[in-house]
């Protein structure tokens, strides 16, 4: 790697001068808005990371004149996909059916009711399943890809993807790179689904090797389950919900675990519904209240998995650390030979916010104890259905090598030293990338 | 399948559903010399070069496409056959285990596994490269059905090299058209379509995992002796390993692992060839292997009961419905799937195209079912074309070359849609139906009562319980294991019995399990409401002429048996219970008498009862050794007297009559004697399915029923612990009754009579019989003394409207359940009779009844002794005190002696040394003379007997005849 030169970096350092240097700041807790007044504004955000891709985004700030893509590497969340549990549906239709013929719905569940059953039959048997929504939408962004970097994909350019073994994941890679080859079909694309990739695209996978037995607790109900449940019991009345729907909420179950797991799984359906159809609202069947309870509830758990949680002293996303290796090393090794002129990587939700939390971009990196609190510095809603990290190599005629990260097409900015972004030199970009392996270094080290 | 003669071509033409030429032996290895690849079956890499591109009739243009594509060429099937494989290298390398073949072979993969491990299951590039090929081709042969923004509907199965074909595929359309509409689906919505073979497909039953797909299912077993009767795999091992035994105690498994990389090397990108570990007689012979492997679970093998190719039937269904479907809406102009080879070779046997339906013996199905025509990639295409007028043809393509049909085309390889449906909708209809149908029906027949068919009786083949519908009819899947299907005879009711002494309620199976069987029972209706059972036990007829047991038995036996059974005929049927050691297998050679032989002489007596039987471990074939001997030494007993575990109801009671002997008998140790190979030592305990068939039978008894056991060997010990090994099935038991509130178990095998209670198995009340030869008819001269005393005879147990009343029967005395000692003259003998002093010489642990002692003593042995009981001496009147002793039985001690036995050189056997009795009563009187009663009173205190002797009572071995 080339350093830049001084013409190149001085203009890169006006460039930045007038952005705000808010990066090197300290994290501060109000990085964001308070969630109501975010989710009032946007009611769909409380569909937290069931929300479809928005495609709506900022426009790009301008390369440094001279520089032009010509290198990407990705990890990509799969698109919208149904619900994951096929007993969460199931029981669902039961129920209403059970509760319909023996008359026991209150008009409103019977709207419910009607609203349910035109919803199931899309659903019926296709729990986890990626939706054609969600191939569009990732076969869409695969196109725009393509269009935004005309640069990096010449004819026949080479391009590496891979993905883990979950259909939605590799439909998702298919859909992109489908999207890439309608662009230009002669494209040489390899798709690939290996347990070899494994501890890269899912870094908490037992064939890591910097895996312990333990690290199961972290996406184990085991591990944050009490903050989990206390958020439940102490902002949703269960009993309440189901009487809208029910003459007697004792027909739902006996057990209150039985009647609130129930109530889970009803926001779990209605927030995900939109991902599998446009036609049909079962959000509508839950308060303003009642949702955004639920969602405060499940981004407690995606900021446990996946973030700066004190639960797991940092391995949750210290672990991600060969996933950050392999982007870094793979780009260098294809800039290098000029053989592979992008590589997309296909996986899931929790391992992108770790990658992210790794990163330490702002809003991904403070850590909170308090369920009740959360809410105030992490949301999981940033990592909607296709969520995405891409990193693009630019270049220009002398060889100068700049890097810019988007997440979800909207810029990023690192903590590093001197430079405000979201343009990089690729040696600093590099240094920081390695500052941060050194943290997570640590943290395994010490938490071995 | 494509060399077809001129006759068979022209016998094909005139028989349309006539299928292809078998290939010989010679020709498939011919074809294997050629292409060594087609030893990988499956794993075989077709280019497909070879193709069919038949113009179509004239006015016809392709407008859809049907299709059902197995993945590409992939790494081996599972990761960890390589780590197996070097695992077992490198392992031997270390230990120096390596041949100089081995350190080559060890060497070459060690280079090889660095490119395939972690890649186990995965699409190769080799395969992918098929698929796009694939999809390239099909666009370029049929552009009219994807011009413009034609649909293609894609359902991949959720195996990532499965989807990933399906996205290469859709890749290589792309390239020639980038206004496609691509609808790919991966969901558990059409698994069952896409893999019926898949374990989570919900209509199928669970009896295709167990019993046809899982690694123990029943045809495995057979195969595996096929598998080593054609390949030595320590023979392979040894080329590899100095010392196999040392790598694996698995070498099958490691030779089938090899076999798969050596085979699989075509499909991945790797530079290293491993045939050179087998010859070519081996790779054909693995080749072979594993192609039956697939006509057995996917193909018309009858072990799957045509469920193997049925399964696929989901498959032809979809085809005919999505076909229907979007033909009719215009809306879809393409519908891929990807799958998998056995789906795609089970589509092709309910199709009935070639031979796939061939069911052939298993040496001659490599003639007729060759797998490596499903390579990789491997796919059946159905082309749709369309005329002006509207009439539709397809062409059935596999792998790209026309394929027959069994019906007439219209002008080959194209035939009429409507012909199509006609043929298969009912096809399908039918492979949907039998796999919906659940486990098949392999043994059924009807049950007639006074010859008319009887509902709701229950029938078993030893393990599980059906019963008959409104109709008589019974239908069950079974293995057949047992060897027999008998009716639980319900109460009210009995068997025919052809001989008088069998009941028929059992039939033997005489096919294999994949053949279904019939059998129809008769029964007649019976009053039951009085009924008495007579107990045989330990009957042990040996024709030794010195033991005189068949004089004995004619003589003395049988007529007493006649007089008894004919008294309680009068009140109601009689019934006989024979708890086993009918003959003794010792002796079987020896006297040239064995279990026929003592059946033929109660034939021959004209045995005056039916007989249910409980085999014993004499009744064992001691000729039978190794393997599975339990069951094959009982192949006689089987034979002659039916099943060994079993049920039926008599009156009001439910018999359970099961089998507690697992004969080990083993090789070459023990007595010696003509036609006996082993030690014949057993076990005392039930196999696992003697149990599950005691579980299934009480299972469908309410809590009220009154529950009988009757075994060979005593469930319960004297001292209160169990026989049964392990003694966990004692406790099962227990638990098992306690809902009836307990159980009387008759058991024989000890040649005692002792009613012995145990604190831990409360609810079952133990009956020890004693033996019906007494001694097996040694002593003398009174041959019919038993184990402890006991005149030999029968109970008999009358039931009735209320509680069982058991009575027994001496063969010799009548009525006699106790014999009075005066000790005085027992002494006087003990101390006079010189030949009796040298046998007490002999063995110092006998009691020596001269002893100064026992003067005055009056010993009882009241051998029908039950618990609650107690049992008073009075001398003149007054009560004696009275102690139960463990003491031995004078009259045995004399009538056991060996010098009285008339053996030449008859040696005193260990076992022979104490024989003391368990239910002997003794106590001092004050004189030598007088009258002494004997009283017995039950648990409420009454008086139940009372017998009284006059002393002093002569006592000798040849006057026993005494009260």
């Amino acid at each position: 790697m080339k350093h830049l030169t001084a013409s190149a970096l001085a203009l890169f350092l006006t460039l930045t001068v007038s952005a705000p240097r808010a990066a090197s700041q300290p994290s501060r807790p109000s990085f964001y808005p308070p969630a109501r007044e975010v989710l009032r504004e946007n009611p769909k955000m409380v569909c937290g990371n069931y929300n479809l891709y928005d495609f709506d985004v900022p426009a790009p700030t301008p390369a440094p004149k001279g520089f032009k893509p010509f290198y990407i590497t990705t990890y990509n969340r799969h698109g919208a996909r149904t619900y994951t549990s096929t007993s969460g549906y199931d029981t669902w239709y039961a129920l209403l059916k059970k509760a319909k013929a023996d008359g026991q719905l209150t008009p409103r569940g019977e709207a419910l009711h009607d609203e349910y059953m035109a919803f199931y039959p899309l659903v019926h048997g296709r729990s986890g399943d990626l939706t054609p929504i969600g191939y569009a939408q990732i076969r869409e962004m695969g196109m725009r890809v393509y269009r935004l970097y005309p640069s990096v994909f010449p004819r026949h350019a080479v391009i590496d993807a891979c993905s883990t073994t979950y259909p939605r994941v590799m439909l998702s890679m298919a859909a992109f790179c489908d999207g890439l080859k309608t662009c230009d079909p002669s494209l040489e694309i390899s798709q690939r689904v290996s347990q070899r990739d494994r501890p890269i695209l899912t870094p908490l996978s037992s064939t890591n090797p910097k895996t312990k037995p333990s690290d199961k607790r972290i996406d184990s109900h085991d591990s944050w389950g009490e903050g989990y449940a206390a958020l439940l019991d102490n902002h949703i009345d269960f009993d309440a919900l189901l009487s809208r729907f029910f003459k007697d909420p004792a027909v739902v179950g006996d057990s209150l675990s039985e009647r609130k797991e129930l109530c889970r799984r009803l926001y779990n359906i209605a927030a995900d519904a939109p991902c599998v159809t446009d036609r049909i609202d079962l959000m509508q069947f839950l308060t303003p209240d009642e949702l955004f309870s639920f969602w405060r509830v499940e981004n407690y758990r995606f900021y446990n998995v996946g973030s700066r949680t004190p639960l797991f002293k940092g391995r949750n996303w210290a672990l991600h650390e060969i996933l950050l290796r392999d982007i870094i090393h793979r780009a260098e090794e294809d800039m290098a030979s000029g053989a592979v002129q992008a590589r997309l990587r296909f996986g899931h939700d929790f391992n992108l916010i770790a990658l992210v939390t790794l990163l330490d971009v702002e809003g991904w990196n403070a850590s909170e104890s308090d369920p009740e609190k959360v809410d105030a510095v992490f949301r999981h809603y940033n990592v909607p259905m296709g969520a995405n990290i891409r990193f693009v190599w630019y270049r220009n005629k002398l060889g100068d090598t700049l890097v810019k990260v988007l997440l979800n097409d909207r810029e990023c900015r690192f903590r590093i030293a001197g430079f405000d972004g979201p343009y990089y030199p690729w040696t600093a970009f590099k240094a920081f990338c390695e500052s941060r392996l050194a943290v997570a270094d640590k943290i395994l080290e010490d938490t071995k | 399948m494509k060399r077809l003669s001129i006759l068979a071509a022209a016998l094909l033409a005139a028989m349309p559903c006539l299928s292809a030429q078998p290939k010989t032996t010679d020709e498939l290895r011919a074809e294997f010399r050629a292409d060594p690849n087609k030893y990988g079956g499956v794993y075989y890499v077709d280019d497909f070069s070879d193709r069919d591109l038949t113009p179509a009739p004239k006015g016809y243009k392709p407008f859809y496409i049907s299709a059902y594509i197995r993945h590409g060429a992939r790494y081996i099937l599972y990761e960890k056959q390589y780590d197996h494989i070097w695992k077992a290298l490198s392992g031997a390398r270390k230990a120096g285990n390596l041949t100089p073949f081995g350190e080559e072979i060890c060497t070459r993969f060690e280079e090889a596994y660095k490119q395939l491990k972690g890649r186990g299951g995965d699409l190769s590039p080799i395969g992918s490269a098929q698929h796009k090929a694939m999809g390239r081709r099909m666009i370029a042969n049929y552009p009219e059905v994807f011009k413009g923004a034609a649909t293609v509907h894609a359902f991949s199965t959720d195996v990532p090299r499965t989807a990933l074909s399906m996205t290469y595929f859709l890749e290589g359309l792309r390239e020639s058209n980038t206004k496609l509409q691509f609808h790919p689906s991966i969901s558990y919505a059409e698994k069952h379509f896409l893999n019926p073979h898949s374990s989570d497909h919900l209509k199928v039953d669970k009896w295709f995992w167990s019993d046809v797909r899982a690694a123990d299912a029943p045809w495995r077993k057979s195969y595996a002796e096929w598998f080593h009767e054609k390949v030595d795999p320590d023979a392979i091992l040894s080329r590899l390993f100095k010392d196999p035994s040392k790598v694996t105690k698995h070498a099958q498994s490691l030779t089938a692992d090899l076999f798969a990389l050596a085979t699989d090397m075509q499909c991945v990108p790797v530079d290293a060839s491993f045939w050179d570990l087998f010859t070519e007689e081996e790779r054909f012979a693995l080749w072979e292997l594993d192609n039956y492997i697939y006509y057995a679970e996917k193909g018309p093998d009858p072990c799957n009961f045509k469920h193997g190719y049925s399964v696929s039937g989901y498959m032809l269904d979809d085809i005919l419905t999505r076909a229907e479907k979007d033909i009719a809406s215009g809306a879809v102009q393409a519908d891929l799937r990807f799958g998998h080879d056995g789906c795609l070779m089970g589509l092709l046997t309910v199709m009935n195209v070639g031979d796939w339906q061939r069911i052939v013996p298993r040496d001659s199905v490599k003639n007729y079912w060759q797998v490596q025509d499903i390579p990789m990639a491997a796919n059946l295409q159905l082309v749709f074309y369309r005329n002006k007028a509207g009439d539709i043809l397809l062409k059935p393509l596999l792998n790209e070359k026309n394929l027959k049909l069994p019906f007439p085309a219209v002008q080959e390889p194209y035939y009429r849609w409507s012909d199509f449906l006609a043929y298969y909708r009912p096809r399908a209809d039918e492979a949907i139906r039998i796999v919906e149908g659940g486990a098949p029906v392999n043994l059924s027949g009807t049950v007639f009562a006074d010859g008319t068919p009887l509902s709701g009786v229950a029938v078993s083949d030893g393990i599980q319980i059906v019963r008959t519908d409104a109709g008589g009819r019974y239908r069950m899947y079974t293995d057949k294991r047992q060897g027999f299907v008998f009716v639980i005879t319900p109460s009210g009711y009995v068997a025919g019995s052809e001989d008088g002494i069998r009941a028929d309620f059992y039939a033997p199976l005489t096919k294999d399990m994949y053949t279904p069987e019939e059998h129809d029972f008769q029964l007649h209706s019976e009053d039951q409401s009085r009924y008495t059972v007579a107990f045989l036990t330990d009957v042990h007829l040996s024709n030794d002429p010195n033991r005189g047991d068949i004089g004995t038995f004619h003589e003395t036996v049988m007529p007493f048996l006649r007089k008894e059974i004919a008294a309680r005929k009068a009140e109601g049927p009689v019934y006989t219970m024979n708890l086993g050691d009918f003959t003794h297998e010792l002796f079987w050679g020896l006297y040239g008498y064995g279990l026929e032989d003592g059946y033929k002489t109660f034939l021959s007596e004209q045995y005056p009862t039916l007989m249910y039987s409980v085999p014993g471990n004499h009744d064992n074939d001691p000729s039978v050794v190794g393997k599975d001997v339990d069951r094959r030494a009982e192949n006689i007993y089987r034979r002659i007297f039916g099943p060994t575990c079993y049920s039926l109801n008599i009156g009001k009671e439910h018999w359970v009559m099961l089998d507690n002997i697992i004969y080990v008998n083993v090789e070459g140790k023990g007595k010696k004697a003509p036609g006996v190979k082993g030690d014949r030592s057993y076990v005392h305990g039930f196999s696992e399915d003697a149990l599950a068939f005691l579980r299934a039978d009480l299972a469908t008894l309410p809590d009220d029923a009154r529950v009988i056991l009757c075994t060979h060997c005593p469930i319960i010990k004297s001292d209160g612990s169990t026989y049964l090994r392990p003694q966990s099935q004692a406790a099962e038991l227990d638990s098992l009754f306690a809902r009836f509130g307990g159980v009387t178990a008759y058991g024989g095998h000890v040649h005692r009579m002792l009613f012995p209670e145990s604190p831990d198995y409360p609810h079952i009340r133990q009956v020890w019989l004693p033996a019906t030869s007494g001694n097996m008819w040694v002593t003398r001269p009174n041959p019919l003394l038993a184990g402890d005393g006991e005149d030999a005879g029968a109970l008999f147990v009358r039931f009735g409207a209320g509680a069982p009343e058991e009575e027994y029967r001496t063969a010799l005395y009548g009525e006699r359940v106790m014999r009075i000692y005066d000790m005085n003259t027992v002494r006087d003998w003990f101390a006079g009779d010189a030949a009796f002093r040298r046998e007490l010489d002999l063995c110092g642990e006998r009691t020596d009844y001269a002893d100064p002692a026992y003067r005055n003593c009056i010993y009882v042995n009241y051998w029908m002794f039950q618990p609650g009981e107690t049992v008073e001496i009075l001398e003149k009147g007054k009560p004696l005190p009275v102690e139960r002793v463990t003491d031995e039985d004078p009259l045995f001690d004399l009538g056991f002696c060996p010098q009285w036995q008339g053996v030449e050189g008859a040696k005193l056997f260990v076992s022979h040394k104490a024989r003391s009795s368990r239910h002997m009563f003794r106590a001092k009187a004050r004189t030598a003379r007088g009258e002494i009663t004997v009283r017995v009173l039950d648990a409420d205190g009454k008086v139940i007997r009372t017998e009284t002797m006059v002393r002093p009572r002569p006592f000798s071995p040849e006057a026993d005849n005494w009260k």
